[in-house]
């Protein structure tokens, strides 16, 4: 069988620049065949009149937002893009989503991940999120989707980075790295961002702003915790106390990202978005040199030093010593002050 | 499909997805694997619950029986239903972070 179409997913609140990004990234990669879904909120969709001057196929998903009742309009959508590409009436190789503003992604991903048909055609390749820069803060406070979208993202673009001096754009860029930090952050200066950045498959290594610590708290209660463990795990034991615990937080375990060593000759990379786990994959080689499996969750309203008592107490199961890399607190409402 | 009781098995749990290199096994050494991690999944599965007196056995390479002492008893697909069925057994979620079963865990 062939290999799965990949799917891009692009989310942000409204206004943040996601259509902007969309037709700079249709206008600018040539070697790739692009199919568009577009997700507008209300009857008159405006976006796809925007991206017409493009030549891809762009499919509008109309009446309402993706995350509710429209989420099997994308189903048929993407059914039929499924079926005019194995027509070959219009091939692709990648298919984009952009959703409203106010969509959270996670349904997304869990329509695609969990339908029968679609899940063994299409793979998620990206989420990426686009951060207005001159209203991120603002965002942050009011909007808890905001949040969810940040957490789930695999790349963040600052948008109208034009528009800002770099001091302001420091801070927004550890506010973004205090929800979410295994995000890359890429910008992006009058519509134009590094395309080449922001849509290279997802790098295994360990995130980048790992080890930097927030300077400044986020406006909400969303924190992050880090562990490393020194021996293989056991998956079948580590798998059941993660199954257990998404099962009774899922929706406050925003992200679960890791890689692991079980045992095997090759690492084993992780990937969850609140109850969604992609399927886990067999990486082909360790990306740094250390043999360190390493896990990093993203909670909301649950208390991180919670999860390292329940991961020290399962220890005799998953069969290695946890320890804690790294502990990120949030104060609730600080930027306020 | 599941050719015993004709269940149709939409989709796959994400805990039953890891060893990629073989989609479908038939027989030989893997089907032994599955079989020694489908054992292990269970004793582990009955260890955590035996404090709410739910025990967990696999059934013939394929299904997973949960009952508790009273002699409730379903049958089970995957892991994902393992703990909907202990919640609705139990009547609240069985929760990793709880600290009276970490505390009972760790007395064991």
């Amino acid at each position: 069988m062939s290999e799965k179409i990949p799917i891009t997913i692009i989310t942000g609140c409204l206004g943040s620049g996601k259509t902007t990004i969309l037709n700079y990234l249709l206008q600018n990669t040539a070697h790739e065949r692009f199919a568009v879904v577009v997700n507008e909120f209300g009857k008159a969709g405006v976006d796809h009149h925007l991206l017409s001057s493009s030549e891809e196929k762009i499919s509008l998903v109309n009446s309402g937002c993706v995350c509710c009742n429209a989420r099997e309009d994308l189903e048929e959508e993407l059914k039929q893009l499924l079926f005019a590409h194995e027509q070959q009436t219009h091939i692709f190789d990648h298919i984009i989503i952009e959703t409203t503003g106010l969509a959270d992604p996670s349904p997304i991903v869990y329509t695609i991940l969990h339908h029968p048909m679609l899940s063994n055609h299409f793979s998620i390749h990206l989420i990426i999120t686009a951060v207005d820069i001159q209203n991120a803060s603002i965002q942050m406070k009011r909007s808890p989707e905001f949040v969810k979208q940040l957490s789930a993202s695999d790349r963040v673009v600052l948008t109208k980075a034009d528009l800002v001096d770099d001091e302001e754009k420091i801070r927004i860029q550890t506010l973004v790295q205090s929800i979410q930090p295994l995000a890359h952050i890429v910008e992006a200066r009058n519509g134009k961002t590094d395309i080449e950045a922001l849509l290279q498959p997802l790098e295994r290594t360990r995130p980048h702003s790992f080890f930097s610590a927030p300077t400044e708290p986020a406006a909400s209660s969303v924190q992050s915790i880090s562990f490393t463990f020194d021996q293989r795990i056991d998956w079948t034991a580590f798998t059941l106390w993660l199954s257990m615990l998404l099962h009774a937080h899922g929706e406050n375990v925003l992200r679960v990202k890791g890689l692991l060593n079980t045992g095997e000759d090759f690492p084993v990379s992780l990937n969850g978005v609140q109850h969604l786990i992609h399927p886990p994959a067999h990486l082909n080689e360790w990306p740094t040199d250390a043999f360190e499996s390493y896990l990093v969750f993203i909670l909301r309203d649950i208390n991180p030093q919670l999860i390292q008592q329940s991961l020290s107490v399962f220890q005799k199961y998953i069969g290695s010593d946890v320890e804690l890399l790294e502990y990120r607190e949030q104060i609730e409402g600080s930027l306020n002050n | 499909m599941c050719i015993l009781c004709g269940e149709f098995i939409e989709q796959v749990h994400w805990t039953d997805t890891e060893r990629q290199k073989v989609d479908t096994v038939v027989a030989g050494q893997y089907q032994r694997e599955r079989k020694r991690a489908r054992n292990l999944r269970a004793k582990i599965c009955s260890d955590i619950l035996s404090g709410y007196s739910i025990k967990l056995k696999e059934w013939n390479n394929s299904k997973f029986i949960i009952s508790n002492s009273t002699g409730k008893t379903r049958i089970i697909h995957d892991l994902g239903q393992v703990w909907q069925e202990a919640e609705s057994f139990i009547g609240a979620p069985v929760d990793p972070l709880d600290p009276e079963l970490l505390e009972a865990l760790k007395q064991k």
